[in-house]
């Protein structure tokens, strides 16, 4: 890719900023760091960036506050980089509209894979194909036209609710889902009991993982929600 | 002095009616074997002693002196069976005779009432030493009072409510129109009142039920004094241990930052400085060097949190139902890194199952134990990880094929603070917090935690979650 976008990084932590910029201009992209709350939000209006990386504990302001600001007007990808670990921060987060939550300390080959999951996503979102009927992720092949899930070539059998599962987790590919956020999409309905969710996800990953205890496709956030991992090898 | 209703009195003039009958006829016998009047007189003297042992009534005693004197007059002073008295040694034997028995009846009746009191005074000095020693044993302030409020009702015979001062909390029976209520006890302890003993059933009580009252009332006091002293001691000594421990944690952590934090700094400040001089692979080896420690540091750090978070009070435990996979699946992402050069093998229940648990806690555990079987087994051996349903538990079992746990410390190896070679403190690492934070948690799950030799060699830490959340 010639031409990579702008990342904001609102982060008050100086040598956390400092290495985050540094690895993402390593890797092309333009990066602008900000260390407060208002300093970010007058770099997001003046320059425009793509994505954000926000931190949420800000000294002026919590980082929350202006994830729900920004999602008034603005879809960007905000990635939330936080030292805050409990899962509700996380949902909190997620629900409220981020993209995805990466906790502190974190590898930056995971931060990268992130990024490059957000940057994906702004552009199908800029210039949207038709949706390719065959989907492709390391061993799964998905066919959405004649609903046929194969792994490594083989046949495997879904049912109605697993292969809906399954396509939201491809349509929101290497993004965390909440349990909420899927029981509501899948189900149609809200509930603070997710258990279905996660009996119905177990089953699913029983059946397309080849080893479901380090599995390969769909990671588990505990307490969170799930993940597909990104079909791009890391 | 004990109340005489009327029908009582009846029955004493009764009783001394009857030996008066009884010595009068005893005495003329002794008269008809013709014994002098001198010794007869004694026989009404015995009556009237008798009289008054009996009854128990210093009037009675006198009525029937003064019976007896009649009577001895009638029947064996010359001229007999008049009341006349001739002889002057008559006057002065009659005379004799009635304060002889007017004295002894007194004497008699005043021992007798000694023996009263005092057999009173044993009976309520064995009352308030049941009392006291009743308190001794018993430990806790409901218990306290309710043993209080039965002691007054068993030896009193009232019933009684209680209230204790600084908190209001209020304890038995309540005043209701059957139930008037009685005197108000304070109470008191060394350090002020500690509340009220209030009587029910009486308006005002005698001064032996008074006494046992206020025993009791003492007894509580001092009892609750006591109890409050150990609860005292109690948070004094459970702060000291917590504080003891937070100590030992600093110094432990403390120590155990201190070595790689040197790594790090050195192999950081090497990189600055002499960056052009290091060949490329040696640049490289520092950086996946510092990269490794400082992973290694950050568990250490999520351990000390863990171990804080337990610390505090009770860990409380927030129980959602989590799919095993789940757990196990995270766990395993988590050690990837470490078990990747090793054979690992993992088996799931067949069925998806669903525990009540929570889930970041119980995949802590699983990292504890897994970081422990990569630390402590050769590199290259192979370690498993077994989940499976058993009864109504599940059973997760972390097995390796290392050297074995040394006997020297398997008793205490779920207490903190355990590590092998305790003595040589640049060993391995480790501060021995790992196993302990799994026992911790384990045991709030209300599950349990073991270990057994795993065969041929090495070992198997297993430990099972109740499977259903219990009631």
């Amino acid at each position: 890719m010639s031409e990579r976008c702008t990342i904001l990084v609102i982060e008050d932590d100086k040598y956390i900023a400092n290495f985050l910029a540094v690895s993402l201009q390593k890797h092309g992209y333009t990066v602008l760091v900000a260390d407060t709350a208002a300093s970010g939000l007058f770099y997001y209006t003046s320059n425009h960036p793509d994505i954000i990386l926000l931190d949420l504990g800000l000294p002026d302001r919590d980082g929350l506050e202006i994830i729900s600001e920004l999602r008034q007007h603005d879809t960007l990808p905000i990635l939330v980089v936080s030292a805050r670990g409990q899962e509700f921060e996380k949902i909190e987060a997620l629900d409220l509209g981020a993209d995805d939550y990466i906790t502190k300390p974190f590898h930056m080959g995971e931060l990268l894979a992130r990024v490059r999951v957000a940057e994906r996503s702004l552009l199908t979102r800029s210039s949207p194909q038709p949706a390719s009927p065959i989907y492709r992720n390391r061993c799964l092949t998905v066919d959405f036209d004649r609903h046929v899930v194969q792994i490594d070539g083989q046949d495997v059998h879904l049912t109605p609710i697993e292969f809906k599962l399954l396509q939201l987790l491809i349509k929101h590919e290497g993004k965390v889902l909440t349990h909420r956020f899927i029981l509501r999409e899948v189900w149609g309905y809200e509930s603070a009991d997710t258990s279905n969710v996660r009996v119905f996800m177990a089953s699913l990953r029983r059946k397309i993982e080849k080893n479901s205890a380090s599995p390969q496709l769909i990671v588990t956030e505990v307490g969170v929600g799930y993940r597909l991992t990104d079909s791009e090898p890391v | 002095m004990r109340l005489i209703g009327p029908g009582r009195y009846g029955l004493c003039l009764l009783k001394a009616l009857l030996i008066m009958i009884a010595s009068t006829l005893s005495s003329l016998l002794v008269s008809a074997l013709g014994v002098g009047k001198e010794s007869i007189i004694m026989v009404f003297l015995l009556g009237v002693i008798f009289t008054t042992v009996l009854t128990r009534n210093i009037s009675c005693g006198i009525l029937s002196s003064i019976a007896g004197l009649m009577l001895f007059n009638y029947l064996f002073t010359e001229p007999r069976f008049t009341f006349v008295i001739t002889s002057s040694n008559d006057i002065i034997l009659l005379l004799f005779f009635l304060i002889t028995a007017v004295v002894s009846g007194v004497i008699t009746s005043r021992l007798q009432q000694q023996m009263d009191l005092a057999a009173k005074n044993a009976r309520t000095a064995q009352i308030l030493y049941q009392i006291a020693s009743g308190f001794l044993s018993v430990s806790g302030k409901e218990n306290m009072v309710a043993l209080a409020i039965r002691t007054v009702r068993e030896q009193a015979g009232f019933g009684c409510g209680i209230v204790l001062e600084p908190s209001q909390e209020r304890y038995g029976i309540i005043a209701t129109s059957l139930n008037p209520s009685g005197p108000v006890y304070a109470i008191r302890s060394s350090v002020g009142q500690l509340g009220r003993l209030q009587l029910y059933g009486a308006a005002s009580v005698d001064s032996q039920t008074a006494l046992i009252v206020q025993a009791v009332a003492a007894q509580l006091g001092s009892a609750l004094d006591r109890e409050q002293l150990r609860q005292e001691q109690e948070n004094i000594r459970l702060a000291m241990e917590r504080e003891k421990l937070r100590a030992t944690l600093l110094r432990a952590v403390a120590h155990d930052l201190r070595s790689p934090l040197t790594a790090l700094s050195g192999a950081g400040s090497l990189l600055a400085d002499g960056y052009e001089q290091l060949s490329d692979s040696e640049r490289r080896k520092l950086a996946s060097d510092i990269s490794e420690e400082i992973l290694w540091l950050s568990s250490l750090v999520d351990n000390i949190l863990q171990m804080t978070r337990i610390n505090e009070a009770n860990l409380v435990v927030q129980k959602t139902a989590e799919v095993v996979d789940d757990v196990v699946s995270e766990a395993v992402q988590h050690m990837e890194r470490f078990l990747r050069e090793r054979p690992f093998t993992v088996s799931l229940p067949d069925e998806v199952t669903m525990v009540q648990m929570d889930g970041k806690l119980i995949v802590r555990v699983l990292v504890n134990l897994l970081e422990n079987a990569v630390r402590h087994t050769p590199p290259g051996s192979a370690i498993d990880l077994t989940a499976r349903c058993r009864d109504n538990n599940l059973e997760i079992a972390v097995s390796d094929c290392g050297p074995g746990i040394d006997p020297s410390i398997r008793q205490t190896l779920f207490d903190r603070f355990v590590t092998l070679d305790q003595g040589i403190t640049d060993g391995k690492r480790g501060i021995g917090l790992g196993l302990a934070i799994c026992k911790a948690i384990v045991v709030a799950h209300g599950g349990a935690i073991r270990v057994e030799p795993n065969l041929p060699h090495g070992s198997r830490f297993v430990f099972t979650l109740p499977k259903e959340a219990e009631a």
